[in-house]
């Protein structure tokens, strides 16, 4: 069997699919895997010596090539075509897409195989899959800000690739070693709006010099970035300067005991080593997307407005205000907390922490205070997600039962806590309430729409067809500024209205995203209901057996 | 029939002239040729270029040393221009590989698979300026008329039929390039399309 993976995004991309990569291998040892992945990713492929066939697309030179006015375009095509042919002389078994680009969505119709998944163009023409979650990954999380889901999750449970590997905490191991001496800081992302500015690098190792004079801090750089990151840390500072290659910088990591990082390559590479990891997410770095695969890691973010901003889009801001958010003395003593081994202080700016459910996904952790509620519903709306694009909700029994156990198990140590089951059960209440409402809401629109269906359909024009858009648009919007809460499960319908399609086609999409919207509410709904139930027997019997056995037979006259 | 004609610079070097008009500074053709290639944009990964004109040669040297990697194929329309040069540049009398001179008729034959890029030296092309931007348009498939040539003699026929009705226009971009009315099944339209998101 020959296995095709196409992997055409960047190398800290790569990075993060490795652990589904082996997943893939472990479930089909016999499998011939071949990799087609873009040039920036070739040198660190090659030095991992992981892996057998390699094919690399000259994604760079291509482009060069279609846009530069002094290169042959046609060598652009030719050199493209080439590239397929020689994929389709391997008559791949299997192709599987891990990259949701249109490019390569294009470049799965070109290619032949027997079988093939994830985002992809049949005769020009999208394919739209049965697959949920390959539909959530084309639909809501290549276009929508938030997911509940990380982005290698998302992928995993679109190809059904069985989870072999768990996402370890290194800070157990770290406890055992003792107390953190080696710090390494990588300064630098490939994306300008990812950056800390170096000088407030600067700052903070002048600061972990004063405060934590026996650490051993060194500043990690690529060849080409050397100059500027000598120009900055000058020799007063305490630090050493590590440019290294992919292969020693995996084994310099291995004896790292903290990494400092943006949203960049080496911070990936670092949890798939153990590396414990503070990362620093700035501009388009999206902690929910990309957060690296490490239970522990602690991310930073700053609170403005704009961040996290869109990746294709440069910055509009004067001045790079979510680096200006995140202040030095706030990193500084988050990182504090770490070498202390105290727990998280609080700070101006989001502080997020990796978790993994009962299942192996990620879920990200907002710590400061009064943050309960905010975990509850972030919680909930990825157990809804994950049982509506599972599907669970059509089973006869439906998983809300071992949902509710899970989200038990999962908040233990709050429920333990009679002040933070008080904040949970009041916001399981309100919740309650306000999906109830959203329930009633959805019945009301569904009752308009099909008022509103036939008048449309009978004059086709344009104008009909976007005062109909509208007044759905309009009530929709006025709906959800009054309940936010679960406004991720109007996303669909609400991109859906806001697109240009013929009326039929359009009128038959509104009627899937209503459809969409009421299932997410409505296993919510249950959801909530089944926790309450669950939460309320448990404390039944608790006090109950405070009271029956002993109690009644110590009691009995 | 062009007359060429040999001069020296104050410093000694030889230079050239076409029917009176210069093919490399007068003064200093060094200099000259080490401005000529800092403008010029070659990436680490590019393999081969194609060097429009020849002239005195100077800026091929520059080019030599600065990318002693690089494989030039040197395309100068005069004939005589190559005789002339040859004897005072050493290497363009060697055998070597990295060097392949190509006159009018031997440069139709060069494949756009063969060259990454195409610089022009433009003091060379002094009296011949149409005849070489016409060689750099074929080189480049830089606008939609010559790009629908090169298709066309490629065998790429949806690429040329797709193009006609761009031809007139003065800011092409393959942006542009649409297949309307294609069948979408076809592997041409699909490759095209598929470029086309690389630049989007």
């Amino acid at each position: 069997m020959r296995i095709l993976v196409l992997s055409l995004l960047r190398v800290g991309d790569f990075i993060m699919q490795e652990s589904i990569i082996e997943d893939l291998r472990t479930e089909y040892p016999q499998a011939e895997l071949h990799l087609l992945i873009n040039d920036v990713s070739e040198k660190y492929i090659r030095e991992s010596g992981k892996y057998k066939n390699i094919h690399i697309l000259p994604r760079a030179q291509i482009q060069r090539s279609l846009v530069e006015s002094d290169r042959p375009k046609l060598s652009a095509y030719f050199s493209l075509q080439k590239l397929v042919k020689t994929l389709n002389e391997f008559h791949f078994d299997q192709i599987i897409n891990f990259s949701h680009t249109m490019f390569s969505a294009r470049i799965m119709d070109l290619l032949c195989a027997g079988e093939k998944s994830g985002m992809r163009f049949q005769e020009s023409r999208v394919v739209r899959p049965d697959n949920l979650w390959l539909r959530f990954i084309n639909e809501n999380f290549s276009r929508n800000l938030n997911s509940p889901f990380q982005g290698i999750d998302l992928l995993r449970q679109a190809h059904s690739i069985p989870r072999h590997t768990s996402h370890k905490s290194p800070l157990s191991a770290l406890a055992k070693k003792g107390n953190i001496q080696k710090i390494a800081i990588q300064v630098l992302t490939s994306d300008q709006k990812k950056n800390w500015p170096m000088k407030n690098f600067a700052e903070l190792v002048a600061l972990m010099n004063l405060n934590h004079p026996h650490l051993e801090i060194s500043i990690l750089g690529a060849p080409n970035e050397e100059e500027i990151i000598r120009q900055t840390f000058s020799e007063k500072l305490n630090c050493k300067i590590q440019i290294l290659n992919w292969t020693d910088l995996k084994s310099f990591l291995l004896h790292t005991d903290l990494l400092i990082t943006g949203d960049t390559s080496v911070q990936h590479l670092a949890a798939q080593v153990g590396t414990p990891l503070v990362s620093l997410f700035l501009g388009s770095a999206n902690p929910e997307k990309t957060a690296p695969m490490q239970a522990d890691a602690v991310i930073l973010q700053p609170r403005t407005h704009c961040a996290p901003c869109l990746h294709s889009k440069s910055c509009f801001r004067e001045t790079q205000i979510c680096a200006e958010d995140l202040a030095v003395n706030c990193v500084s003593s988050v990182i504090d907390s770490r070498i202390l081994n105290q727990e998280l202080p609080q700070i101006q700016s989001h502080i997020w922490q990796v978790s993994t459910n009962k299942n192996g996904i990620i879920f990200l952790k907002k710590i400061s205070k009064g943050a309960e509620v905010t975990n509850l519903n972030r919680f909930l709306e990825q157990l809804t997600w994950q049982i509506y694009l599972d599907r669970g909700h059509l089973e006869t029994a439906g998983p809300f039962g071992s949902a509710s156990y899970m989200f038990i198990e999962e908040h233990s140590r709050e429920l333990a806590r009679p002040t933070s089951l008080a904040v949970i059960q009041t916001g399981l209440q309100n919740r309650l309430f306000e999906f109830q409402t959203h329930e009633l809401f959805i019945d009301r629109l569904e009752t308009n729409f099909r008022k509103q269906m036939t008048p449309f359909l009978l004059n086709q024009t344009e104008a009909s067809s976007s005062a109909f858009k509208n007044l759905l648009m309009d009530e929709v919007t006025n709906h959800l500024f009054g309940k936010p809460s679960g406004k991720n499960y109007f996303f669909t319908l609400l991109e859906t209205l806001n697109i240009e399609e013929p009326p039929f086609q359009q009128l038959k999409k509104i009627k899937e995203c209503l459809q969409e919207s009421r299932a997410l509410i409505e296993i919510e709904l249950k959801l909530i209901k089944s926790i309450l139930v669950e939460l309320n027997e448990r404390n039944f019997i608790y006090v109950a057996r405070t009271r029956t056995l002993f109690d009644l037979s110590s009691a009995a006259p | 029939m062009n007359h060429l004609e040999e001069h020296k610079t104050t410093d000694g070097l030889r230079t050239l002239s076409r029917n009176g008009r210069c093919l490399c500074s007068p003064r200093d053709p060094q200099k000259e040729a080490e401005e000529w290639l800092s403008r010029q944009k070659i990436h680490s990964e590019d393999r081969t270029v194609v060097v429009l004109g020849l002239g005195a040669g100077y800026h091929l040297i520059a080019l030599v040393n600065k990318f002693p990697k690089l494989a030039l194929k040197v395309i100068d329309l005069d004939d005589e221009i190559f005789q002339t040069t040859k004897s005072w540049i050493e290497l363009l009398r060697q055998t070597s590989p990295q060097i392949q001179c190509y006159n009018h008729e031997s440069a139709a034959s060069l494949s756009c698979l063969e060259y990454d890029l195409v610089l022009n030296f433009r003091p060379a092309w002094a009296g011949l300026e149409n005849q070489y931007m016409v060689e750099y348009f074929r080189l480049t498939q830089n606008s939609a008329s010559s790009l629908a040539r090169a298709a066309e003699e490629n065998r790429l026929e949806v690429t040329s039929q797709g193009l006609k009705d761009k031809i007139s226009s003065i800011d092409f971009s393959l942006k542009d390039l649409d297949f309307v009315g294609a069948d979408g099944g076809n592997e041409e339209v699909k490759f095209w399309r598929a470029l086309r998101e690389l630049i989007e």
